[in-house]
């Protein structure tokens, strides 16, 4: 999995994805348009993209734009 | 008369007059309403609406919604109207901010699930805001058959069967299956 391809995933999930800027170390709960179908939107994507099933109580576990990449990578090994 | 039943952790019964000052401030939510039609303001307005709406309710023609999570608070609202033929229609979809993430979603199956499931309804329809993306996006998850458009909404009917498949997929993501 390259990291910047998953973040231009990642970015694809938001309404504004076009215009916020995104990396590893994003706190993607501070983006202003974060919200819950923002998130499921990630979790779907996620499985579709890269075949995990990665729940809403994992994100949960997540802070960063970079937890969620080390979670896929693990996930994918 | 007061429908009620439980469904993925979360409590759902009808509206009362006692829930219109809830109603009312999801409603006029400067964010929440952006992609709403507008809501009369005052709560002696609101329980009107909603005296009128329990008249429908009493019909079988329409139910209104609020989630409870399991300490009894509310959480948000649902609402499945239009009766027609074989289908329901389903909007009025507001959930409080800051929840997490499967509640709103969970609410949304939950509702769908009482039309397909308990009232027998073989499709769904709904109208969606052309801006609200986000809902937008999650919607065309279900693949629906869009029905057409007006200058401001899509509309879409979704089938039993394509319903299943995409619910059942968000299910498992959200540890409810």
């Amino acid at each position: 999995m390259y990291e910047d391809k998953f973040i231009e995933n990642f970015k694809s999930q938001f309404i504004d994805g076009d215009t916020i800027a995104v990396d590893a170390s994003t706190d993607f709960r501070q983006i202003e348009s974060w919200d819950s179908l923002t998130g499921m939107a990630v979790l779907v994507m996620i499985k579709d993209e890269y075949g995990i099933d990665m729940s809403d109580t994992d994100l949960k576990k997540c802070k960063t734009v970079g937890d969620i990449i080390d979670y896929v990578s693990a996930k994918s090994n | 008369m007061i429908e009620q039943f439980t469904r993925y952790g979360l409590t759902f019964r009808t509206v009362e007059e006692a829930d219109a000052s809830f109603i009312l401030a999801l409603r006029t939510d400067a964010v929440l309403s952006r992609f709403l039609s507008s809501t009369e303001p005052g709560i002696a307005t609101q329980k009107e609406w909603i005296r009128e709406y329990k008249k429908r309710e009493n019909r079988n023609e329409e139910v209104y919604f609020v989630s409870l999570n399991w300490q009894g608070e509310r959480q948000g609202l649902n609402r499945l109207y239009n009766y027609k033929d074989d289908c329901f229609e389903i909007g009025s979809w507001l959930y409080k901010a800051g929840l997490d993430i499967s509640v709103p979603v969970l609410g949304d199956l939950a509702a769908r699930d009482y039309g397909f499931e308990r009232l027998g309804f073989a499709c769904c329809n709904f109208g969606v805001r052309k801006d609200n993306l986000a809902v937008l996006k999650y919607h065309q998850g279900f693949k629906p058959e869009k029905t057409g458009e007006s200058e401001l909404d899509y509309y879409f009917r979704l089938s039993y069967d394509d319903y299943k498949t995409h619910r059942n997929k968000l299910l498992k993501l959200l540890n409810h299956v």
